[in-house]
């Protein structure tokens, strides 16, 4: 269960930003104002036991922010934010790993980051290096892989996850056609499903397939939270662009 | 629940520890070796340079220094280390929900291991060079345990100041080149002049660590007890210290790192 009360968070910037002190002076001296930047807006929502809630919102407009301030990364100004159970984040991919160690031990590592302990990424490992494809790379340092190799290989190890609340960044699918169909077919069968899901998405097919309800952020604040297909109608009205419009193909 | 919690914890602070220590030496062509050839090459200059002078007021003179410089590099390497624990892992704190002090711990953690690796080295220099180890020498890890406290405090302390302050990295290195000549390495602390400034001098617990362990290994002693009710005091009050200052900025390292 996620549940978020009124956050506000914001951001210094200018002046009361971490800068060098000859900066704060000068800035000091022109009587600068303190200027902060508004992420988040009284953004309430609450998400159930089981529920799939979508996040939209052109970039900056705080989808990350939320993520962060749910996941207990940031603290927010004002508000609260209640997580039941064990909590798990896929920000992004590929982030975690240590690209001077070999896949293994870095599969030993970024489990214990998802929260796992040694002994099940252990029971794990098989399934683990079978789904990302990359058996015959498992003494390979990291750094020598492709980028796509790392995110299937990250996406391989955060899907073993065990927690109860499962917060994704852009995190569904990745890699090529194929590996995609793996992701969404583990996403729709394989996640058992009284796991709450946040997800952020650029991608409206996805979160029109895979959530129910969605929030949709507009600078900080909620813009239309609810049935999915209500809010993305009213999203793509905003922006002026269409779910069904035909893809870049032609 | 809570078990379960302080696990995982567990289980991520092996992890980090272990990556941590992988990391050090990885893609250099001597590897580990490095990490015994740093003290010994720093015994080679400093008993060449004073052997004469000094070496003749200190018994023991080449094992007295490397009781020193081991010392003197755990703290040194682990502390300098942890300057920029937090700071060099700014995508992993921005990204996942964790206690941001196995960073430092995990770091303390990889050079204490080498520092443990390092006293075997040091043990078998000192049997080399004729010291007749005694039973009290069994009391050394309850000093690296000491040392280990304070140098968790003090990193912990550090790395967090870091994150608000980036100068605390520059401040932290002048301090430690200072600090080289304001503990005992190479020389005895019989060469201060009686009066208050040794009597300060002594206040310092690294100092007081280094004397302990030269007691137990080279005269077979146990040292004074107000010397470690002293040293312990301090080691106990920073960590406990650090730790309440980390717990407190924990929640604004992410947005300002």
């Amino acid at each position: 269960m996620i549940e978020a009360r009124d956050l506000w968070k914001s951001f210094p910037v200018g002046s009361r930003a971490a800068v060098p002190l000859l900066q704060k002076l000068r800035a000091l001296a022109r009587r600068e104002p303190p200027r902060a930047v508004e992420a988040l807006r009284g953004v309430s929502f609450r998400a159930g036991r089981g529920e799939r809630v979508g996040l939209v919102g052109t970039n900056g407009s705080g989808k990350t922010t939320l993520l962060r301030t749910v996941a207990g990364i940031y603290r927010p100004d004002r508000g609260t934010v209640h997580t039941t159970g064990r909590l798990a984040t896929c920000l992004q991919l590929g982030i975690g790993l240590i690209h001077l160690l070999d896949v293994r031990q870095n599969v030993f590592l970024y489990g214990a980051l998802m929260g796992l302990g040694r002994e099940q990424v252990r029971r794990r490992y098989d399934a683990i290096l079978d789904f990302s494809g990359l058996r015959e790379f498992e003494h390979v340092e990291v750094r020598r892989l492709s980028s796509g190799m790392i995110q299937r290989l990250t996406f391989s190890i955060a899907m073993q996850v065990d927690a109860d609340v499962l917060l994704l960044d852009e995190a569904l699918a990745v890699g090529d056609q194929a590996f995609k169909n793996k992701c969404y077919d583990w996403f729709e069968h394989g996640l058992p499903r009284d796991r709450t899901v946040l997800f952020a998405s650029h991608d409206l097919r996805e979160i029109e397939r895979f959530c129910p309800r969605t929030l949709w952020l507009e600078r900080g604040a909620v813009a239309g939270w609810g049935d999915t297909a209500e809010v993305l109608r009213l999203y793509q009205a905003r922006h002026g662009w269409a779910l069904d419009a035909p893809a870049l193909t032609a | 629940m809570l078990s379960g919690g302080a696990l995982r914890r567990g289980g991520l602070l092996r992890e980090f520890t272990i990556a941590a220590f992988r990391v050090r030496d990885q893609g250099t062509v001597l590897g580990f070796l490095w990490t015994l050839l740093h003290p010994l090459l720093m015994l080679l200059i400093l008993y060449a340079l004073f052997q004469g002078q000094l070496g003749e007021r200190i018994p023991n003179f080449r094992s007295y220094l490397l009781i020193g410089i081991t010392h003197w590099s755990f703290f040194a390497t682990a502390t300098s280390k942890a300057v920029t624990s937090i700071v060099q892992r700014r995508e992993l704190v921005s990204n996942f929900p964790f206690p941001r002090a196995l960073l430092v711990l995990s770091d303390v953690g990889a050079v204490l291991i080498s520092f443990v690796l390092e006293l075997v080295v040091l043990l078998l220099f000192l049997v080399w060079d004729g010291v007749p180890l005694r039973w009290a020498a069994l009391a050394l890890p309850l000093v690296v345990a000491v040392e280990a406290v304070l140098v968790t405090g003090v990193g912990l302390a550090l790395a967090c100041a870091q994150v608000f302050v980036k100068d605390t990295e520059r401040i932290w290195g002048i301090l430690l080149r200072i600090g080289f000549f304001l503990v005992p390495i190479f020389y005895p602390v019989a060469l201060l002049a009686e009066g208050p400034k040794r009597a300060i001098y002594l206040l310092n617990p690294l100092t007081q660590l280094m004397a302990a362990s030269r007691e137990l290994l080279l005269e077979g002693r146990v040292p004074a007890a107000a010397g470690i009710a002293w040293t312990v005091a301090c080691a106990a009050g920073l960590l406990a210290g650090a730790f309440a200052l980390f717990r407190r900025l924990e929640p604004r390292f992410a947005e300002r790192l």
